[in-house]
């Protein structure tokens, strides 16, 4: 498979560039007058293989491969958090040929206390993905329809549950916002073991609902199992075309979009010529299509954003998720 | 489920040379990584699972699951022969296992671990094949508060592990439980007693702990006694006698359904499997008295658990694509690699994958079983040669197999700190075993605790509100009333005989 998908995108590498436009060939040409990179670069992954970001890495390397000219060796680095393997690739030399994926920890660690850690002490290379939070009850909940969601967590405050990561996940926060959006009282509920848990504690009846990534709960969409109500992005999701989002939902939007992301980062202190080629590298891999086409087949949200707009984009999150956890007190 | 390709296809897929051969390669890699210490399914699977990537999708499946059933086998080797668990599922092996080898019978233990290995993955799989869609919607009845009650009862059943004072090994548990503490707080998420190291978040590992406890103390004592000649010098009888067999098939088919059904829940896996069939065992078997003072029974019990929980695990996968324990987890991951998203269509949609895999499994108890017996007169070898090598060996591959599971030196650290621990606390006579299952038992009973009063509200009615939570207390109780009462009475014959 592995051996496929690479032998797949060599000869495609020109339909890809026409595909992205010219940042792609720029980044070719740039690739090839520029020493950078002269040999393979160390992706550390600092979760477990198999998982959701690992997957996500390992894909984008995969396409990022192409814009680069060498390989990239993904190595996971598991445990803690993914705290650890964060700092490692922190404390590596900022010479362009160690990277890590960082996933929503990184707007968390120091929000929680867990380590004094964030963005600011890295170059920010890419996002890759965005996963928005999808309300979700089981398909013999009595509640249809958001609007019935909405109706009864009105009526019973502090009751209806909504199953959730820990606040060092994504997910906690999610439903935060969705709180503050909405203005309603739900009781949230954590799951240390992830969203995974927190699905299987939907099927067995024990919360009302989840709110995680809808390629958590996409198998069991398909299965007929659950229903989602809704979608908290700007858009719809092409996998539920009939769910409606927050906003058309009639929840107001005072926050940007939140939920779980996944973002390539450099150590501090990155050369910017080589920062600007592993940037174009990584932004033409978030589009690149058989990169865009796992992600649809396993329900993953698309995100591609590269430099400047990926620094604003975790300014927001991280400030977004301080603020929520601080008044979590 | 109506579907056109059943077991007979699977096998019939098996015929592929091909698959044949990642079958029989994962059982023996599976074999080798269980036997050394601390390199367990998870480490195993984990190291390995880059060289699935380019393989076809069952070859990969079967590969993973191959080592998965072998890590199984194999892990009760090390724990028979040097009272090292392969990896924390084994370690209620070492509690007779050992005292078995120590005596001059290794062989007929390994034996018995290999005979009731495939028993527990044999009858695992077939419940796996059966049972799927009946115990499904009764393991989805496990929320928080049964998850509670249940691993009260699991603590309460094994609460006398080993032999001994049952207040050393009290507080041993205790001792284990509060090594769960150090990690993240399961519902604030805040940072606990991590003392600055981010390592810490996700707690202390079980992996680490268990290869300090058992591994790094086994070489530290051994020194101190200046151990420098061989364990045992005869090996003895390598094959049990058809009436010892006999006398352990009552403890394999306790400890067969009870590993299976603990496997099948989310979040278990095989240590509270293999500790809550010893537990059983120690309480229920007709030779209750000689267990823990190396019986059979004892190995024969959590042997055939471990590897049925191991099958149980695969259930909620299978049927649902959520894994239940960290090796499934890895199997998911390599499905999705593959681009085959597991879940509740699974089965209906790659009924060929599904019954190639469960064919796959029966092949592989039948080749680990013929792989193993004939081992046995070499593996119990392992006992002459002269322990300074052994405990180098030892040390060196715990140390590389720690690393490896994180590939973080603290996690060495833990094991080196826990092996001095560990050496300290048996020169005084205190038993390991309560502290790993308190560990185990722990982290998840404080989770399922809380979970349950965030979901109530902080209402305590919700733990006597649910039918199998209440059925499970009452379990609970008795089985500490009847050992109060039986206790009692054994104090009143006692006294009554001396007077």
């Amino acid at each position: 498979m592995y051996m496929q998908i690479t032998r797949g995108l060599r000869p495609a590498r020109g339909l890809i560039a026409v595909a992205v436009g010219c940042t792609m060939i720029v980044a070719a040409q740039s690739a090839s007058a520029q020493s950078f990179p002269e040999h393979e670069i160390t992706m550390i992954i600092p979760f477990a293989a198999g998982g959701g970001t690992d997957q996500a890495a390992r894909r984008a390397s995969m396409a990022a491969e192409d814009g680069l000219g060498v390989s990239i060796v993904p190595e996971n680095r598991p445990g803690g958090g993914s705290i650890p393997g964060m700092m490692e690739a922190m404390r590596s030399a900022p010479d362009g040929y160690t990277l890590v994926t960082a996933a929503t920890p990184i707007a968390t660690a120091q929000h929680l206390g867990i380590a004094d850690l964030s963005h600011e002490d890295f170059d920010v290379v890419g996002l890759i993905n965005f996963d928005p939070p999808v309300i979700t009850v089981a398909a013999d909940s009595e509640l249809q329809t958001i609007e019935d969601y909405v109706e009864r967590a009105k009526n019973n405050p502090g009751q209806l549950t909504i199953g959730t990561t820990p606040p060092q996940g994504a997910w906690h926060v999610a439903a935060r916002v969705f709180e503050e959006q909405s203005g309603l009282d739900l009781n949230i509920v954590p799951f240390p073991g992830g969203a995974a848990e927190a699905v299987t504690s939907l099927l067995g009846d024990h919360v009302e609902s989840v709110g995680v990534s809808l390629g958590e709960v996409y198998s069991h969409l398909n299965a007929g199992t659950v229903r989602v109500l809704a979608v908290g992005s700007s858009e719809r999701m092409a996998q539920i075309p009939d769910v409606p989002t927050y906003d058309e939902a009639g929840i107001t939007t005072d926050f940007p979009p939140v939920g779980a992301f996944r973002v390539v980062l450099a150590p501090k202190g990155l050369p910017s010529e080589e920062l600007e080629i592993l940037r174009d590298a990584f932004f033409a891999a978030a589009q690149d299509e058989e990169y865009m086409d796992f992600l649809d087949e396993f329900a993953f949200g698309h995100m591609a954003l590269a430099g400047d707009d990926a620094i604003a984009f975790l300014d927001e999150q991280f400030e977004l998720f301080g603020e929520i956890l601080a008044s979590n007190e | 489920m109506v579907s056109t390709f059943g077991l007979l296809d699977g096998f019939a897929a098996l015929l592929d040379i091909s698959v044949l051969a990642y079958c029989l390669l994962g059982v023996t890699l599976g074999t080798l990584i269980g036997v050394l210490p601390g390199l367990g399914p998870l480490a195993g699977m984990a190291l390995l699972l880059p060289l699935t990537y380019t393989l076809s999708s069952a070859q990969a499946l079967i590969m993973l699951c191959g080592i998965f059933y072998g890590t199984q086998y194999g892990n009760s080797i090390s724990a028979i022969l040097l009272n090292i668990p392969g990896d924390p599922g084994a370690a209620a092996t070492t509690l007779d296992g050992n005292k078995l080898a120590k005596s001059g019978r290794a062989g007929t233990a390994l034996a018995i671990a290999a005979i009731a290995s495939f028993v527990g993955g044999t009858v695992g799989t077939l419940g796996l094949m059966l049972f799927s869609e009946t115990i499904v919607p009764f393991a989805l009845q496990f929320g928080p508060t049964e998850t509670l009650a249940l691993l009260i009862l699991g603590l309460v059943l094994v609460s006398a592990l080993g032999t001994g004072s049952i207040v050393k090994a009290l507080c041993m548990a205790t001792f284990g439980l509060l090594l769960t503490i150090p990690g993240s707080d399961p519902v604030s998420g805040a940072s606990r007693m991590t003392f600055g190291f981010p390592e810490l978040y996700s707690g202390l590992g079980l992996v680490p702990v268990a290869m300090g406890l058992f591994a790094i103390s086994e070489v530290l004592i051994n020194a101190q006694q200046k151990m420098s000649g061989v364990i045992v010098t005869k090996i003895g009888r390598l094959l049990p006698t058809f009436n010892e067999l006999l006398s352990c098939i009552p403890s394999m088919l306790r400890g067969t359904p009870l590993g299976f059904l603990i496997g099948v829940l989310p979040g278990a896996g095989s240590a509270p499997a293999a500790f809550a069939a010893y537990g059983l065992e120690k309480r229920f078997s007709r030779n209750k008295q000689a267990i823990g003072e190396g019986s059979l029974s004892g190995v024969a019990a959590p042997e055939s658990a471990n590897n049925a929980a191991a099958a149980g695990s695969l259930v909620p996968l299978l049927s649902l694509g959520i894994p239940g324990s960290p090796p499934a987890a890895i199997i998911l991951g390599a499905l999705i690699i593959q681009g085959i998203q597991p879940g509740p269509l699974f089965v209906a949609q790659q009924p060929e994958l599904f019954w190639t895999l469960i064919a796959s499994l029966y092949l592989a108890n039948v080749l680990l079983v013929v792989l193993n017996l004939p081992l046995v007169g070499i593996w119990a070898r392992i006992l002459m040669i002269p322990f300074p090598f052994l405990a180098a060996a030892i040390l060196v591959v715990s140390v590389a197999g720690v690393y490896s599971t994180n590939n973080s030196f603290f996690d060495v650290w833990v094991m080196l700190a826990l092996g001095v621990a560990g050496w300290l606390l048996r020169s005084g006579g205190f038993p390991l075993a309560p502290i790993l299952l308190g560990l185990v038992l722990g982290g998840r009973m404080e989770e399922s605790f809380r979970q349950a009063l965030v979901v109530s509200n902080g209402n305590w009615d919700i733990f006597v509100s649910k039918p199998i939570t209440v059925a499970l207390f009452a379990i609970t109780l008795s089985v500490v009333g009847w050992s109060l009462l039986s206790s009692l009475r054994n104090r009143r014959r006692s006294l009554a005989s001396i007077s």
